[in-house]
């Protein structure tokens, strides 16, 4: 066996050592990058109503008068679509109940059907 | 009259495969049958794999003259030229694609108008574990040392472990083209063989408790940030690696396409006829480059070795980093993403989801793992870089 040590050993720490140095050098770009954009992307955001995820709701009186008063409904959404979705949370939260829907928007970023049948046969086992 | 048909027909027979045909050759061409049955009966790899195999059939037929090993491998170290112009077959123009470094960086212009680096932009900590991934490339490669392969010959076979093909052809074209052959099959085999070499290496190095771990959702991702992040990563990486940057670059070039959204035209076109066309080229002069006194010989056995010492040590590697980044994260990421990191896009993000969810049924691991899994094909060609500014 006749190995030169000096060369395998420079080539394995300089190999690892740059690649370390090349990803984590990107992982902080990136990273700075992400609080950036997501930074001044909140900005335009924040006097448009803010939308919550359903909490549960402690008495369940004060809980309808929540709804009442403080429900927000997008434009071209229709009392029965709002009525579909209180009932969906209904259903989800199960026996706990409970539940306040103090906002009904549409949401900007939907996934197409075709992302949504994409994403299906990805996860589905090979 | 007679007499002439009969010395036609003797000149046919005595130049014909079957007069020719040597013990070398036919075993080749078994082992070409063999490929071509586990591209189209098996499904392994079979866009690469068939064309491979094919080629490697065409060049094992007796005098068809299709490809010439000494034309790209001989003493002066390049191209010759006069004898390409004069006996060049087929099969050696279109190889000017591979020994001139054309396709694999064409090949990577499609990869990267396919590849969506948003949960890699959304979970930047995904680099590291691309990185750990990298392990395997520089442990094979001292392994290959240490099984008697030169330097070059090492760097090559270590690339099988960043589980890219066109990183591992670019790579062994420059630094040992007479093991192309026997290499690429060996990567592409093994690629195809993710789901089968890495979940044991996963359950071995996790708790059940760790595979069992729900990760929080990525944040969206704007797309100001995507077409952001293929320039800042062709401009960091081929300023560090500048060996690197026809892969790199063109990787990028394509993910700019992509999600610049802008040249519709060209993304479609890179990433269809484009990747199509010159995989076939690269499938079939890659499959012609392993001729009977290239592949059988005792290195093939010691590069199958190497190659799946590279896959598992890359695994391990990036399963280990992802048990670190489980205990630093306070358990809130599963290290089974980690093994992603040895690139082989999609197939190691949905080893990684299967694994996840056989413990979890619940567990949705797939977009969290192709974060890792795309940073290690970064992080498989900035290693290829490091190997060709070495070792070239």
């Amino acid at each position: 066996m006749n190995i030169d040590f000096t060369l395998a050993g420079a080539v394995i720490i300089t190999g690892l050592v740059v690649v370390f140095i090349a990803l984590m050098g990107l992982w902080l770009l990136v990273w700075l990058f992400g609080k950036l954009f997501v930074a001044i992307s909140s900005k335009p955001t924040q006097p448009q109503p803010k939308t919550e995820a359903p909490k549960p709701a402690a008495p369940k009186a004060s809980a309808s008068a929540a709804v009442k008063n403080a429900m927000v409904v997008e434009d071209g959404i229709s009392d029965e679509i709002v009525a579909v979705i209180a009932a969906a949370v209904a259903a989800m939260g199960g026996a706990a109940g409970g539940f306040a829907l103090r906002s009904v928007k549409r949401v900007r970023e939907a996934r197409s059907a075709w992302t949504a049948a994409g994403l299906m046969q990805n996860t589905q086992p090979f | 009259m007679f007499e002439i048909f009969m010395q036609s027909v003797e000149t046919l027979v005595g130049k014909s495969g079957f007069f020719n045909l040597s013990g070398g050759q036919a075993l080749m061409i078994l082992v070409s049958f063999l490929l071509m049955y586990l591209a189209i009966g098996k499904g392994f790899e079979p866009l690469l794999l068939l064309p491979i195999a094919f080629g490697m059939f065409l060049t094992n037929i007796p005098n068809a003259g299709l490809y010439h090993t000494l034309i790209f491998i001989n003493q002066t170290g390049h191209i010759d030229w006069e004898m390409l112009a004069s006996t060049g077959g087929l099969l050696d123009y279109l190889y000017l694609g591979v020994k001139l470094g054309i396709y694999p960086p064409l090949i990577f212009l499609g990869v990267g108008c396919m590849t969506d680096f948003g949960p890699l932009i959304a979970n930047p900590k995904s680099f590291i574990l691309g990185a750990a991934a990298q392990l395997g490339i520089f442990l094979a490669f001292f392994g290959a040392l240490v099984l008697g392969f030169t330097p070059a010959e090492a760097g090559s076979i270590g690339i099988i472990g960043g589980a890219d093909g066109p990183t591992a052809i670019f790579t062994t074209t420059q630094l040992a083209p007479h093991l192309l052959g026997s290499i690429a099959i060996a990567a592409y085999s093994y690629m195809a063989l993710v789901p089968i070499i890495q979940p044991p290496i996963m359950k071995l190095l996790t708790t059940k408790k760790q595979r069992a771990v729900r990760m929080e959702q990525l944040r969206p991702v704007s797309k100001l940030e995507k077409v952001v992040f293929p320039i800042m990563v062709a401009l960091v990486v081929s300023f560090l690696v500048p060996d690197t940057a026809p892969l790199i670059g063109m990787l990028m070039l394509g993910n700019l396409f992509r999600e610049s959204g802008v040249v519709d035209r060209l993304n479609k076109t890179a990433q269809n006829e484009l990747m199509n066309i010159v995989t076939i080229f690269l499938g079939v002069t890659v499959g012609a480059t392993a001729n009977a006194e290239s592949f059988l010989t005792a290195k093939t056995l010691g590069i199958c070795v190497m190659g799946l010492c590279a896959f598992a040590f890359g695994t391990a590697g990036g399963v280990l980093l992802g048990d670190l980044m489980y205990v630093l994260s306070k358990g809130k990421i599963n290290p089974l993403i980690g093994s992603a990191g040895v690139s082989a896009v999609p197939m190691a993000a949905r080893v990684s989801q299967k694994v996840g969810q056989s413990e979890n049924p619940t567990n949705f691991l797939l977009m969290h793992a192709m974060g890792p899994n795309v940073a290690g094909v970064i992080g498989s060609a900035v290693a290829a870089g490091v190997l060709l500014s070495i070792l070239k």
